[in-house]
């Protein structure tokens, strides 16, 4: 099977080129599989970002044949021969594969992330901690769009991050849906403007691009949605 | 590792382990990766090899050295735990012969723990 990946190294001042390299192709190897071989057999050199090997970490989120996937979970048998293998877009290349997450991660943190505690109106009977059912919609809502591993897929997958740098793209925005969705997180208010300014929900065009990319199955097009009806409402 | 200092070792497995581990060091030190400090995944892995080789040497020299059977140290020649020489700890440092000091015990004792048949203390 034929590898085309595209290689970049920003120091040496040569344009990113795609190079060739035949893999000796064995049932049910990875696109993951496929570059450790050439790193083994053919090319020292290749750079890419792994970690689990199963799916789990988001580290070896790229793009395969033109789609974002995680190489790890993208079968050969499955992708069209030649392979074309390429790092995310929309975020800086350190060498070949390997992109630089940090304007990703800058953008996560920047809708408060995290759950914010302590709503002195949401405890439960005698001070117990509130809960919220498992059977409740919201907490279903919530629970399908949990689970972000942060590849980078919908971001690298979006075409609004792509020509707008300040858009905080499809999974910091998920993510803070789904703290804001939670009726006993206390931080909700403060977030709100955080997801509705001039790079949150409202400059999403609705492509669905986010969708189709998430190796996990989260719709994080529903979340910015369900954002702007928050927004709209408050 | 796995064959020779595994689940149950033994004197001949471990000697046989330490033979190998001498061989991949001497394969290892005449380890070449290409240049280039970024992202360079041949060279993480030349130095993740060396630092392998260190932890099993470790690990094999201490497995053979105590000829007894504790907790998940099992040796299929030494079945039986012998706290009367081995109720110590290796150590071993660059340079040195490994060498045994006394385990201090401060509170229980390995006899308070000793558990008869019917499961009741002794």
């Amino acid at each position: 099977m034929i590898f085309r990946v595209r290689r970049a190294d920003p120091e040496d001042g040569a344009r990113p080129r795609w190079q060739t390299y035949p893999v000796n192709a064995q049932p049910k190897m990875s696109v993951l599989d496929g570059l450790f071989w050439i790193l083994e057999h053919a090319d020292g050199t290749l750079a890419f970002r792994y970690s689990c090997r199963a799916g789990m970490c988001g580290s070896c989120a790229m793009i395969v044949n033109g789609r974002e996937t995680l190489a790890c979970r993208q079968r050969l048998e499955h992708v069209a021969d030649p392979v074309h293998v390429e790092p995310l877009r929309s975020l800086p290349v350190i060498k070949d594969l390997v992109v630089d997450m940090a304007p990703f991660f800058a953008k996560y943190e920047a809708v408060d992330p995290y759950y914010v505690g302590e709503n002195p109106s949401m405890t439960g009977p005698a001070g117990t901690p509130a809960v919220v059912p498992p059977a409740e919609g919201a907490r279903a809502l919530i629970d399908q769009q949990l689970g972000c591993i942060s590849c980078g897929a919908c971001y690298s997958a979006c075409p609004v991050v792509a020509f707008n740098r300040s858009y905080l793209g499809p999974a910091a925005l998920n993510r803070a849906y789904t703290l804001q969705a939670d009726f006993r997180e206390a931080g909700a208010d403060q977030r709100l403007p955080l997801t509705s300014g001039d790079g949150g929900v409202h400059a999403c065009h609705d492509v669905g691009n986010c969708v189709l990319a998430c190796p996990v199955g989260i719709n994080p097009l529903l979340s910015i949605i369900l954002l702007r009806r928050s927004a709209a409402h408050s | 590792m796995w064959e020779g200092c595994g689940l149950v070792r033994d004197e001949r497995g471990l000697a046989r382990t330490l033979a190998a581990i001498d061989e991949l060091e001497e394969r290892a030190e005449a380890a070449a990766a290409p240049a280039g400090a970024r992202w360079n995944l041949v060279w993480q892995q030349a130095l993740d090899v060396r630092n392998l080789l260190v932890a099993a040497r470790l690990t094999a020299t201490a497995a053979r050295l105590r000829r007894e059977t504790r907790g998940s140290h099992a040796r299929g020649d030494f079945p039986n735990r012998d706290d009367a020489y081995w109720l110590v700890n290796i150590h071993q440092a660059v340079g040195r012969a490994p060498w045994t000091e006394p385990v201090r015990l401060s509170r229980l004792r390995p006899q308070d723990l000793e558990v008869t048949e019917a499961g009741s203390s002794r």
